[in-house]
């Protein structure tokens, strides 16, 4: 795919309603993600914190949150610098649980971000220490 | 699709200490020697030389012999696999997703 989009599906054991609120609720999204300062509201501006550091990791605003259907916001990381992209969850009922899609779109072209990694600042170290750990890479 | 044939050459562990970035940061304006690299930190021409070999192992840099001097350019090239944000977010989402489902699913028969 050449447009710099992600998109997943899963499926989960459990209602549209339960999902909403592990996408928007502070306390469900720590367990999962990072945690907001508040619930995700349509219009506002938001940003996720460490749980450990404190630190600001994810921030963006909420374009759309139609509970318990749809969710938007742009989405946006330090060493993305002054890039933005945007993530869309779509929930679909289906029998026994719910169809979660996720859209990543808008990511930086490859190649346009040397200076950004060369500013990744200390808090990435264990970041980057966990990745080469998985040796997963594709080069 | 084809693997890094050692995590220890991976240029994540390259990036992965201050000094280094340091280093590619001067280096992403000019070529420079040990001396003159040396010449930015607080450590010896050793150890600085010893960052120099693990960012060239991971391929972010390549040295040349000049005379009797060693000169190290940035290699642009060598940052890819770093910078392709895709398979970043690809992995990450991934294990956040992995997480949701278990999380979300723990109390269900």
């Amino acid at each position: 795919m050449t447009d710099n989009s992600i998109r997943k599906s899963i499926y989960l054991k459990a209602g549209k309603e339960e999902v909403w609120a592990f996408l928007t609720d502070p306390e469900k999204l720590a367990a999962w993600f990072h945690k907001p300062e508040k619930t995700l509201v349509e219009g506002e501006d938001y940003a996720m914190f460490g749980v450990e550091s404190g630190k600001r990791l994810i921030w963006g605003k909420v374009i759309a949150a139609k509970p318990c259907d749809y969710l938007e916001y742009t989405f946006t990381i330090a060493p993305m610098g002054e890039a933005v992209s945007t993530v869309k969850w779509t929930l679909e009922d289906v029998t026994g649980g719910t169809r979660l899609l996720l859209e990543h779109i808008g990511l930086p072209e490859d190649g346009a971000a040397l200076d950004l990694v060369l500013s990744l600042d200390k808090g990435w170290d264990g970041h980057l220490m966990k990745l080469r750990d998985s040796s997963q890479v594709a080069i | 699709m084809q693997l890094l044939p050692h995590k220890q050459n991976s240029p994540f562990r390259a990036l992965s200490d201050p000094t280094r970035r340091k280093i590619l940061e001067l280096l992403s304006r000019q070529e420079m020697t040990i001396a003159q690299l040396t010449d930015h930190f607080d450590m010896t021409r050793a150890a600085v030389k010893k960052h120099l070999t693990v960012l060239s192992d991971g391929g972010l840099i390549t040295i040349r012999a000049r005379g009797r001097e060693r000169i190290s350019t940035l290699a642009p090239e060598g940052f890819a696999p770093v910078l392709d944000w895709l398979s970043y977010f690809e992995s990450f989402w991934d294990d956040r997703l992995e997480s949701l489902k278990s999380l979300i699913e723990k109390d269900k028969p």
